[in-house]
């Protein structure tokens, strides 16, 4: 595959994937933690936290994509 | 309803394309100039063409105000002049003495007061907090929202700034990134912030062919600094902060990459530079573990040495994307359950 088209196709599906897990990350927030958690300030608590682990998780899988296509090239040299 | 809008667009891309026609070579006459490092003979570029951006706006708040606008408009225009004001000066600044990263960042925080005080003053007109979310509505955040937003201007103009990085990225990706926004707005009958919108993405239309691949100016901090503070303060006024999130994804991908790798260091402060630039103008990935991660190096990582012209074009894809998947998102407002 052409190297340009590569780059999209694996870049665009990353933006899907972060698209798609914010929208549900939204909506669970929303519908369990503020409807079933009635402590306001554990309401917050546990939506920062959430956030924060959604945060984390993109962070450490495209650190890890990432690092994977630097060990191809560093195992090529 | 659409009058003002495509009279905006209309008046900020016409003054924003003859304003930088004029400036450019004023701005190298003063010795305004910066290297294009990109390129293999590395030439010289007129820079803070963002100026021609802030004139184009400017342009149409002016007539706006003087085709008579109603009173809420006229304080929303007022709000983002003073946004546009701060984050202006600020890149200005930047551009005539290098301000460290992270103090940049942190200086360009109070750029969200003009909307606090404006939401202070006319509680009617400008709502602060609440923000739509599709498929749930109105999210309700009281005390968390209070605690982010002092980043949801520094933010966006941040991270604009962090992708302009190659020839015309600037104006192709922000403008895209409008057009959902717009659509949003549309779809939340906020039909009068439609006329802010639209006011800048005129005036990067017009600026375009400038700056576009090869460059004949680049905006400068000032230019990114406006922009990106621009489409934070629209975000807060209309109230579609994961929208404007999801459409500026490239952007803050990019700064999340950049930031988690080094921190808030600049360019010209990193020791190492995340892509090298050929003799033959491919730009190849820096194989180093201790270079800055950012979106350029990852596609280049990914795809093999580009020339600088193919990297923009990628880019712009991911912006298609990323417009495309903000566009879904303003379709899911309309959903509820």
């Amino acid at each position: 595959m052409h190297g340009s088209k590569r780059a999209v196709l694996i870049l665009g599906m990353l933006f899907i994937l972060l698209w798609s897990t914010l929208i549900l990350l939204l909506v669970f927030i929303e519908k369990v933690i503020l409807v079933y958690v009635k402590l306001s300030l554990l309401r917050s608590a546990l939506g920062l936290l959430l956030a924060g682990l959604w945060v984390y998780s993109c962070y450490k899988f495209s650190r890890w994509i990432f690092h994977r296509f630097l060990n191809v090239i560093h195992s090529s040299h | 309803m659409y009058t003002y809008p495509i009279i905006s667009i209309l008046i900020s891309s016409t003054v924003s394309y003859i304003s930088m026609r004029l400036l450019i070579p004023i701005l190298r006459a003063k010795g305004i100039i910066s290297v294009d490092v990109h390129k293999p003979d590395r030439p010289t570029v007129a820079n803070m063409g963002g100026i021609s951006i802030f004139i184009g706006i400017l342009a149409s708040y002016i007539l706006l105000v003087f085709l008579g606008v109603s009173q809420d408009l006229f304080i929303k225009l007022m709000t983002m002049l003073g946004v546009m004001l701060m984050a202006t000066i600020l890149g200005f600044l930047d551009d005539l003495k290098p301000i460290k990263g992270l103090l940049k960042t942190f200086l360009s925080i109070p750029a969200v007061l003009p909307i606090i005080l404006s939401a202070k003053f006319y509680p009617h007109v400008i709502v602060i907090g609440r923000p739509e979310v599709p498929i749930v509505g109105r999210l309700r955040l009281t005390i968390v929202y209070w605690m982010l937003l002092p980043l949801a201007v520094a933010g966006p103009a941040n991270a604009v700034n962090m992708l302009e990085v190659m020839n015309g990225i600037m104006p192709i990706t922000c403008s895209l990134a409008l057009i959902p926004i717009m659509i949003g707005q549309a779809l939340l009958r906020r039909f009068e912030d439609i006329v802010l919108t639209a006011s800048l993405f005129g005036a990067l239309l017009g600026y375009l062919p400038f700056n576009k691949y090869p460059a004949k100016v680049f905006s400068g901090n000032l230019g990114s600094l406006l922009v990106g503070a621009y489409i934070g303060a629209i975000a807060i006024l209309s109230r579609i902060e994961v929208l404007t999130m999801i459409a500026l994804m490239p952007h803050l991908v990019n700064a999340f990459l950049v930031i988690s790798s080094v921190g808030f260091k600049e360019r010209r402060e990193m020791s190492e530079r995340p892509v090298r630039v050929g003799e033959n103008g491919f730009i190849h990935v820096n194989p180093s573990r201790r270079a800055p991660i950012t979106l350029v190096r990852f596609i280049v990582l990914i795809s093999g040495p580009l020339k600088e012209k193919d990297i923009i074009k990628v880019i712009t894809y991911l912006q298609v994307i990323a417009s495309i998947l903000a566009i879904s998102t303003a379709l899911l407002y309309l959903v509820k359950i």
